[in-house]
């Protein structure tokens, strides 16, 4: 066994100057007696006795005698007792091979230190003692582990330990910039287990004592592998290199086995590079448009950022912007979406397995991750659209362990604005939004983040009305790691959002009418890994809750308006949540959840009584009931459940069941079409009870072409109780008795979504179906007007056929295309059936509510996407998109009315754009 | 607090469209009964009228023949409303109690009873004044009105314009038969003593076409300040000589309000994008051998005021009125040496234009040997209105 040792010089590197200690794991014990032998003797005796190969070069080595007698030494004090003094190094790494040579060592592995991480190899991985107690020594506890090829040893091997199996857990970071990378796979592939890393790129896994191959894989980032041997409880992070050259590239490499092995279903994930390639009206990448793209999640028409999620209506989603929550997702009427793509990470939809830690919303969570700054070094982007522009900077506070990152996006509308006809002149609409996010990394096992958020819209019409809304949010959360097994997210907040209308045309009816929505929330969600089959997840949340549901206040001093204020309501919202993962088998695996709510409402308030048994109406109020602040007025509570399956049939094929119920304590109150910013939301009160929901729903999921291909197919169920709709003719605004005005409904919702999905290659997509129906029903004559003779009738948003093609073709690393067509069924009005003479005119009379649907939908869009080179070490990256929404030009429908103008009855059908839009954005990163 | 009524604003953004639009229904065979009117309870004419809805295909109105219309009192007194035509049932008298509640009796023709809710009288109170300004080129009227006793709070107009006008040409010539130079009649114009000033000055009228509706129930004292009645359109002939706005106000109820108010946002602001849904409507009319069946109105009752003012042209600045559709010909009666001398009358005769000025008359014969001509409707003003003097026209 001679092999050409200068062969060898070129593929390892040769720059570390210590005598390395071989692993000393699984070394073979040696005995023998080697007498004034040449080394090259020595190692062929070695090598007959031992399954290790030797690497030498003779014109180096064999000048030298070894004389030596050993009984059970292990191979690396053998060859270092033999070598001792003859100026010859050995090596040896973990595939059984031994370097010898004159001069250097060889060093077998790359230096963890040669990109700057981490402690050096040469020093023995100190790790944690096996066992439950949990002492670490901070400085060294932690393996960064950077190499593919170099074993791993977790834990110590000597130690007594009869576990069979050892908690690994650790950080995913992103090598370039430090931050963590959430959703990344985490996986043994050869029993089957495997974890998802967190929002903070924390990973915790179960692993069997042994070695293993840790498989890493997440979006965007190249998959990676790594070499462990675990014999105790110990800590590793993970770094891993971006995808440099290939930056339009989307690898849902995470999702490509999340999506079959994961027990949760109905869950979406897009990362934000997905999202910039949609294209979409004037070029402002929207994570809202392209959720829409999603089967299953609809919107009234174009000009809405309103979700309709399986049938949901739009105040059943729970919008969280990092754990902050947003009222009014939509900016500039709902043409852009509230969130700034340069600081979003990804979005995360759960349409039905909703975990346990969320509630408070019937049809789904919309949970949205900032980005977290570069925590290396500064840099920032800037866009220009044109429409809007927006700027995002980032960096360090401290290198490596706190960064920020902070964005900003406006508008300047206005000029269109002014090219519009005479009598829009006057016509003013703008906004703005900020976003800071910070994180601190305090120790290894305390980290902070602080989320801001604020946006503003402002617009008139015409010159007389001046409205305005805004979000404003701020969240602190605060990660805390008890041990490897159970860690703490403690998260508290404030968020508000808040509108208002102002008139001074008429100075004696100037008025300012103004609404607001605040929030204080405080939630601790623990995750406890209690063994590779049992996760947990518990926790309590609260949310208190303030709404001032409207003023209506005189402007200026000649004003004869009386200032009315609808009374403050109160109210608090507290869960405590506890949900299990349970793997029964590699094949089975179980995650059951349980939420307790409770919800108060709160004093000070005075109540309408009404007469029992009559319709409430402001004609029976018998008496008021008034409440001193903080006492309770009423209480609702009850649990929720979250129930899942998956069994997996093959590495490729799953089916999944779920079962899911939720209550909703807040409401939207709307007798709009589209989401309204003039929409008011109302508490839970002894006359608006709460909502409640279930879901059943059963999934199919089945990857093709070696995980390249996802397809799945999705049937649900719901039924709906307790959604509140609003009475013929309701005034919403500045109603002191609201609960006259609306009543609560029965609903039901069923539907299949299939979606197929590619997200690799230079052809990348997906294409989806879904056929959904959703249905109210009215029929309790006392309270308020029955609805269709107390019949189901289909609800606004009830589109029955939706299909979506989203594709992206890359010509080069440079060039991409993005192509995407939707097509949906019209949506439901209520429709003109007669004519009538009234009050000097021709009027309409309509037939059943919701009783006709508008044309169907159909828009296709395209995109060219053209970067600049790709050299990493430059200044800026800088990048174009130019494209065309609505290809066709088609006019499509945003709804069908009816008006009587000069003593005549015409239809109208009115599209929100009705022609081809071309755009271009100017994208920069510096 | 109007709602968004116009935002079409900013999806027009030159790319949003609004289209005509007429959806392929088969209307269904409604028929039902309208009532409309606030019933005049002030001691003046009280009328309502009555229809029945029509397909939406069909836009003429179907008024309700043969039907027997009662007020009937909660003191048992009982006042008929006898059949006036076109669907009205009216009386020229009503004064009713306003301590009592009453309600509408209806039985068509073809046996079927209607019956309103009981209603109290509501006592409307005077219009303090009806002001106009000129706005945009335009005139827009307004109207003032408040409640010392503070207690009515909601106000529905309707109105009636009138307006002089005159047409843009006299007739100061007739046609006449003439003897040519071979003894032949021929046709000849021949002057007037006096301009046929019959035809020249008339009055038109017109009513309000939209649903009139105010309220003070948010303000602190029962006022409403310059609501917007009604608006002439820049250089509209309605002001081209002298104009007049009959105001009528009438006090609502509370729910006669709010039903009021759905049939106008269902009918005249509905489809914008912040626009509310159309509703159902749900009046105080009720058929009485099927509640369920659909009656189209609301009925109330309540003293009539009114208001009348008059605006002048010459009040106005910049308001030229001129009708660009009239133009004269100018004719000869004789083509002297032409084979058809009498062609150029005979044709203007045979197009009917109407002579109206002399422009060239032989001294010697008085004969009118040149003419102007124009078409009836811009000579003869009692094509478009009328040419009786309303009573009250100054």
């Amino acid at each position: 066994m001679k092999v050409p040792f200068t062969r060898l010089i070129p593929v390892v590197l040769l720059f570390c100057s210590n005598l390395l200690h071989a692993q000393t794991a699984a070394l073979p014990l040696v005995s023998g007696e080697f007498r004034d032998i040449s080394v090259s003797a020595f190692i062929e005796k070695l090598e007959k006795e031992l399954d290790y190969r030797f690497y030498y070069d003779l014109s180096e080595a064999d000048t030298a005698r070894i004389n030596l007698s050993a009984s059970g030494v292990p191979l690396d004090s053998l060859l270092g007792l033999a070598f001792q003094g003859h100026g010859i190094y050995y090596s040896l790494d973990p595939w059984g091979r031994v370097f010898i040579t004159r001069k250097k060592p060889v060093v077998t592995s790359l230096s963890a230190g040669w990109l700057g991480l981490a402690p050096s190899l040469t020093q023995k991985p100190q790790l944690t003692a096996s066992g439950t107690t949990e002492e670490e020594k901070p400085a060294v506890s932690v393996q960064q582990a950077t190499l593919e090829h170099k074993l791993y040893e977790i834990g110590d091997k000597s130690s007594p330990s009869t576990q069979s199996s050892f908690i690994l857990a650790g950080n995913v970071l992103d090598a370039k910039s430090g931050e963590p990378v959430a959703g990344a796979s985490v996986y043994v592939e050869k029993l089957g287990i495997g974890t998802v890393t967190d929002q903070y790129g924390y990973y915790a896994i179960s692993v069997p004592r042994g070695r293993h191959i840790l498989g890493i894989q997440s979006i965007g980032m190249r998959d990676t592998r790594r070499q462990i041997a675990i014999y105790g409880e110990g800590k590793m992070n993970i770094d891993l290199q971006g995808q440099v050259m290939t930056l339009k590239r989307v690898i849902v490499s995470a999702q490509k086995l999340n999506n079959v092995r994961s027990t949760q279903m109905g869950v979406q994930k897009i990362d934000i590079k997905t999202i910039r390639q949609v294209p979409v009206a004037f070029g402002e990448a929207d994570l809202i448009k392209v959720m829409l793209t999603l089967p299953g999640v609809k919107s009234v028409g174009e000009s809405s950022t309103g979700l309709n999620v399986r049938g949901g209506s739009t105040d059943q989603n729970l919008i969280l912007f990092n754990d902050a929550t947003i009222y009014n997702p939509s900016h500039f009427f709902g043409l852009f979406s509230a969130f700034n793509p340069e600081v979003v990470k990804d979005v995360q939809l759960y349409k039905s397995s909703i975990p346990a830690s969320y509630g408070g919303r019937l049809s789904s969570v919309l949970d949205i991750t900032g980005r977290e700054g570069n925590k290396k070094e500064y840099s920032g982007s800037a866009g220009i659209g044109l429409l809007t522009s927006r700027l995002e900077l980032e960096g360090p506070l401290k290198k490596d362990k706190s960064s920020f990152i902070l964005g900003g996006r406006t508008t300047y509308a206005n000029w269109l604005l002014n090219a519009l006809p005479e009598q829009y002149k006057n016509s003013r609409a703008s906004f703005y939004d900020f976003n800071l996010n910070i994180s601190h990394e305090i120790d290894r096992k305390n980290s902070l983040y602080v989320t801001g958020y604020m946006s503003r819209d402002r617009f008139n019409l015409n010159s007389d009305t001046l409205y305005g809304y805004g979000n404003q949010n701020i969240s602190l959360k605060w990660k805390h790691g008890f041990s490897n097994k159970l860690n703490l997210v403690l998260t508290t907040g404030f968020d508000r959002y808040n509108y208002d209308i102002a008139s001074t045309k008429n100075p004696l009816k100037a008025y300012d009418l103004s609404f607001s929505v605040n929030q204080s929330n405080l939630k601790a969600k623990f995750n406890y890994f209690l063994s590779s089959k049992h996760t947990l997840e518990f926790g309590l949340s609260s949310i208190y809750y303030k709404l001032l549901p409207g003023s209506y206040l005189p402007k200026g001093s000649s004003s004869l308006v009386i200032s009315d204020r609808v009374n403050p309501e109160k109210a608090l919202e507290s869960a405590l949540f506890i949900s299990d993962r349970y793997a029964i088998s590699p094949a089975l695996s179980l995650e059951g959840g349980i939420r307790f709510s409770l919800y108060d409402y709160l004093g000070p308030q005075t109540l309408n009584i009404y007469a029992p048994g009559l319709p409430r109406t402001t004609d029976n109020v018998t008496t008021t009931r008034s409440y001193s602040p903080g006492a309770i007025i009423n209480t609702y509570s009850g649990p929720e459940y979250r129930i899942s399956a998956r069994y997996s049939f093959s590495d490729s094929f799953s089916v999944k069941a779920g079962f899911n119920t939720q209550r909703q304590y807040i409401h939207l109150l709307s007798n709009t079409a589209a989401m309204a910013p003039t929409d008011i939301w109302k508490l839970s009160d002894p006359y608006v009870k709460p909502q409640h929901g279930d879901q059943f729903s059963l999934g199919f999921y089945k990857n093709l072409k070696s995980n390249t291909i996802e397809v799945s197919v999705e049937v649900y169920y719901r039924n709906i109780r307790d959604y509140l709709d609003y009475k013929s003719g309701a005034n919403l605004v500045m109603n002191h008795n609201i609960e006259t005005d609306v009543f609560n409904t029965r609903g039901k919702a069923y539907g299949a979504e299939l979606l197929i999905k590619k997200m690799t290659g230079k052809l990348n997509g997906w294409i989806s179906y879904a056929y959904s129906r959703t249905f109210s029903k009215m029929d309790d004559p006392l309270a308020g007007e029955i609805i269709n003779g107390g019949q189901y009738y289909p609800t606004s948003y009830d589109i029955p056929h939706e299909a979506t093609l989203v594709g992206n073709y890359r010509f080069t690393h440079r060039y991409s295309f993005s192509f995407n067509a939707t097509y949906n069924t019209g949506r439901p009005i209520t429709i003109p059936i007669a004519n009538f003479y009234y009050s000097g005119s021709e009027r309409t009379l309509y037939g059943d509510r919701n009783g006709y649907r508008i044309p169907y939908y159909f828009r296709s869009d395209a995109s060219l996407n053209i970067d600049g080179n790709h050299k990493v070490h430059q200044k800026t990256h800088n990048s174009w998109t130019l494209g065309v929404y609505n290809l066709t030009g088609r006019k499509n429908p945003y709804s069908v009315y009816f008006i009587s103008e000069n003593g005549a009855v015409s239809g109208y059908k009115l599209s929100v754009f009705g022609s081809a839009i071309p755009y271009i954005n100017f994208n920069i990163r510096f | 607090m109007k709602k968004l009524v116009h935002p079409l604003v900013w999806l027009v953004f030159a790319t949003g469209c609004i289209q005509k639009f007429q959806p392929n229904l088969v209307s269904p065979s409604t028929g039902y009964l309208v009532v409309d009117g606030i019933i005049n309870s002030g001691g003046g004419p009280a009328t309502v009228h009555l229809s029945r809805t029509t397909p939406l295909t069909d836009s003429s109105i179907l008024n309700e023949t043969g039907a027997t219309v009662q007020v009937k009192g909660s003191d048992n007194s009982l006042y008929t409303l006898s059949e006036k035509g076109h669907g009205l049932y009216g009386t020229d008298q009503l004064a009713l109690n306003a301590a009592m509640q009453y309600r509408l009796y209806i039985r068509t023709a073809a046996g079927t009873e209607y019956l309103s809710d009981f209603s109290g009288v509501k006592i409307t109170p005077a219009i303090d004044s009806v002001h106009w300004q000129q706005e945009n080129g335009g005139v827009q009227i307004y109207a003032n009105t408040h409640d010392p006793a503070n207690s009515t709070h909601y106000y529905k107009w309707d109105y009636a314009e009138t307006w002089e006008f005159h047409s843009p040409f006299i007739k100061e010539l007739a046609y006449d038969t003439v003897i040519d130079a071979n003894g032949k009649p021929q046709l000849g114009v021949q002057s007037l003593n006096d301009a046929d000033i019959s035809i020249f000055t008339c009055w038109q009228s017109d009513y309000s076409t939209q649903i009139l509706l105010a309220s003070s129930a948010k303000l602190s004292s029962d006022v409403i300040t310059a609501f917007p009645i009604a608006n002439v359109p820049p250089s509209s002939i309605k002001l081209s000589v002298l104009y007049s706005i009959e105001l009528h106000q009438f006090a609502l109820t509370t729910d006669q309000y709010n039903y009021l108010a759905i049939m106008q946002k269902n009918t005249e602001e509905t489809g914008s994008i912040f626009g509310s849904q159309p509703s159902q409507l749900r009046g105080n009319i009720h058929c009485v051998s099927n509640p369920s069946e659909t009656v189209i109105g609301y009925v109330g009752f309540a003293s009539m005021e009114s208001k009348r003012i008059f605006i002048n042209s010459l009040q106005l600045s910049g308001w030229d009125y001129h009708n660009f559709d009239c133009m004269q010909d100018s004719i000869l009666t004789r083509v002297e040496g032409s084979p058809d001398p009498y062609e150029q009358i005979n044709a203007a005769f045979g197009r009917g234009l109407i002579p109206t000025t002399a422009l060239h008359v032989n001294f010697a014969t008085g004969e009118v040997t040149r003419f102007l001509a124009a078409p009836p409707f811009c000579v003869d003003c009692t094509l478009s209105g009328t040419n009786i003097k309303p009573s009250y026209w100054p």
